[in-house]
C-alpha cells in the first residue's frame, strides 16, 4: 500500500497505471444532437433553458443554450481545446461566469485526457489527469468502464464535480454539476429519447 | 449526337425541375395589393375586438442549422384580455411562464420564480410581442416594417422589427393567418443568423371562460 501526500487521494490505494489516457465518450458521437433541459442555481437565483451540445468534427464541439422560448442565451465553441465565445446575452456577459462555464463545459465534453495516476477507492477506479494547474479525477466502478464522476481539484481541495447520475446505453441522461467553492449548481436532463 | 443529348440530360432535367419548382413557389405565394392588405387588417381587427379569451395547444420547433433535428416541444397557451398570457410547456418537460401585469411568473418543473419586468426592457417587449402575435394584432408601423404575401389558404405576413434591441435577437417574425377566419396559424421567429423558432397552434378555442386563477403560479 502506498499513501499519497495529496489530500484528495488520501485513503486511496495507488494502482499500477495500465492506460495512457482516460476516455469520456458521452459527447463524442457527431451524428447525435445532445439536447438537455438545463437548470442553474447561481447564488440562490434560478434560471434555466435548453443546452445543446454537438460534436461538429474530430476537434470541435459547439454548445448553445437557449431559453425555453428558443431565444439564444449563449453560443460557445471548443476548437482543438480552445474556447471561443461566439455569443452571450448581455445580462450574463460576466467574466467570472463565462470562465466558470468554459471550465465546466470544457471538462464535461473533453473526450480524451492523459492518465497520470491510477487509484482504487472502495469500489471505484480513479484515474488522475492534469488539468491546467489542477487535476481532474475520473471515477468509474472497478470492472465497469462507464464513467460515473469527474472531479476537478487542486492538490488540497475539490473545486467542482460532474456526476453522471443516470446513464442508459452509453448516454448520460441526468448530469449534476456542483461547485465546492461557490454557490453554483447545474442540472442537465437529456431530452431526446431514441 | 445521341451521346451529346445524354451528356446534357442531367442538366436539362435539373433546369426543368428548377423551373417547375420556382413556378410552384410563386404560385404558392404572391404579394398582396393595397386593397387586399386593407381587407386583411380589417378582418384581423374585427377578430381581435371580439376575442377576449384564447386557449390553444401548440407545437414549437427550434431549428438550428448545425443540428440534425429540430428540437420539438409541446404545450398549451392561454390568453385573457387585456394582458394575461400563459405558456405552458408539457412535453418533453414541464415549464410554465405567465405574463401578468408587470411581472413574469416562471414555474420550472416546480421551481417558482418571479421576474420584475418593469425594469427589464427586453422581457417587456417580448411580452408585448407574445400578446400581439397571439391576437394577430401586430400591424404597428412604428415598430415593424411589414411585407404582405398570400397563398391560396394563408396570408403570410413578415414583420421586421425596427427596435435595435429586438433586432439583436430577432431578424423577423413570420405569421401565417388563415384566410377565412384571420386566425393566426403559426408564428416563426427568425434570428439574425437564420436559425428560427416556429410555433404552430392547434385546437384553438375562442372566448371559452377561463378563471383568473389559471394565471397564478
Amino acid at each position: 500500500m502506498i499513501s499519497c501526500g495529496n489530500k484528495i487521494t488520501q485513503g486511496f490505494q495507488q494502482r499500477m497505471l495500465q492506460q495512457d489516457e482516460t476516455v469520456n465518450d458521452y459527447f463524442s458521437n457527431p451524428q447525435k444532437d445532445y439536447v438537455y433541459k438545463m437548470r442553474m442555481e447561481v447564488y440562490g437565483r434560478f434560471f434555466g433553458g435548453i443546452l445543446i451540445i454537438k460534436r461538429l468534427d474530430e476537434n470541435q464541439h459547439r454548445m448553445v443554450m437557449t431559453s425555453e422560448f428558443g431565444s439564444k442565451i449563449f453560443d460557445f465553441s471548443f476548437i482543438n481545446g480552445e474556447f471561443s465565445k461566439d455569443y452571450i446575452m448581455e445580462d450574463l456577459d460576466k467574466k467570472l461566469l463565462i470562465k466558470t462555464l468554459e471550465q465546466d463545459l470544457g471538462i464535461l465534453i473533453r473526450e480524451r485526457s492523459e492518465a497520470s495516476r491510477a487509484f482504487e477507492s472502495g469500489k471505484d477506479l480513479v484515474i488522475r489527469s492534469p488539468w491546467e494547474n489542477k487535476y481532474t479525477y475520473y471515477y468509474s466502478e472497478l470492472g465497469d468502464s462507464a464513467l460515473n464522476k469527474i472531479m476537478l481539484a487542486s492538490w488540497r481541495k475539490p473545486k467542482m464535480e460532474i456526476r453522471f447520475v443516470e446513464k442508459t446505453k452509453g448516454q448520460a441522461e441526468f448530469i449534476e454539476i456542483h461547485h465546492f467553492n461557490m454557490k453554483l449548481d447545474m442540472e442537465l436532463k437529456y431530452l431526446v429519447k431514441e | 449526337m445521341r451521346s451529346l443529348k445524354y451528356k446534357h440530360m442531367p442538366r436539362i432535367i435539373f433546369f426543368i425541375l428548377t423551373l417547375v419548382l420556382s413556378i410552384g413557389i410563386s404560385a404558392q405565394e404572391r404579394a398582396m395589393n393595397t386593397q387586399e392588405i386593407t381587407v386583411l387588417k380589417a378582418k384581423v381587427k374585427t377578430l381581435a375586438e371580439k376575442t377576449s379569451i384564447i386557449q390553444s395547444d401548440f407545437v414549437q420547433y427550434k431549428h438550428m442549422d448545425f443540428l440534425a433535428n429540430d428540437i420539438e416541444t409541446k404545450g398549451k397557451m392561454a390568453y385573457k384580455s387585456p394582458k394575461l398570457v400563459k405558456w405552458q410547456y408539457t412535453a418533453p418537460f414541464e415549464y410554465t411562464v405567465i405574463f401578468k401585469q408587470d411581472q413574469i411568473l416562471i414555474n420550472d418543473g416546480g421551481n417558482k420564480t418571479k421576474v420584475d419586468i418593469g425594469s427589464h426592457k427586453l422581457f417587456k417587449e417580448m411580452s408585448q410581442l407574445v400578446i400581439s402575435s397571439v391576437k394577430g394584432d401586430m400591424f404597428n408601423e412604428e415598430k415593424f416594417n411589414m411585407d404582405y404575401r398570400q397563398s391560396t389558404k394563408d396570408y403570410v405576413i413578415t414583420f421586421v422589427p425596427k427596435d435595435s434591441m429586438i433586432k439583436e435577437y430577432i431578424g423577423s417574425f413570420v405569421l401565417h393567418f388563415d384566410k377565412e377566419s384571420a386566425i393566426v396559424q403559426s408564428v416563426k421567429m427568425i434570428e439574425p443568423t437564420s436559425d428560427y423558432t416556429l410555433i404552430v397552434f392547434k385546437n384553438r378555442v375562442i372566448n371559452s371562460p377561463i378563471s383568473d386563477a389559471e394565471f397564478n403560479n
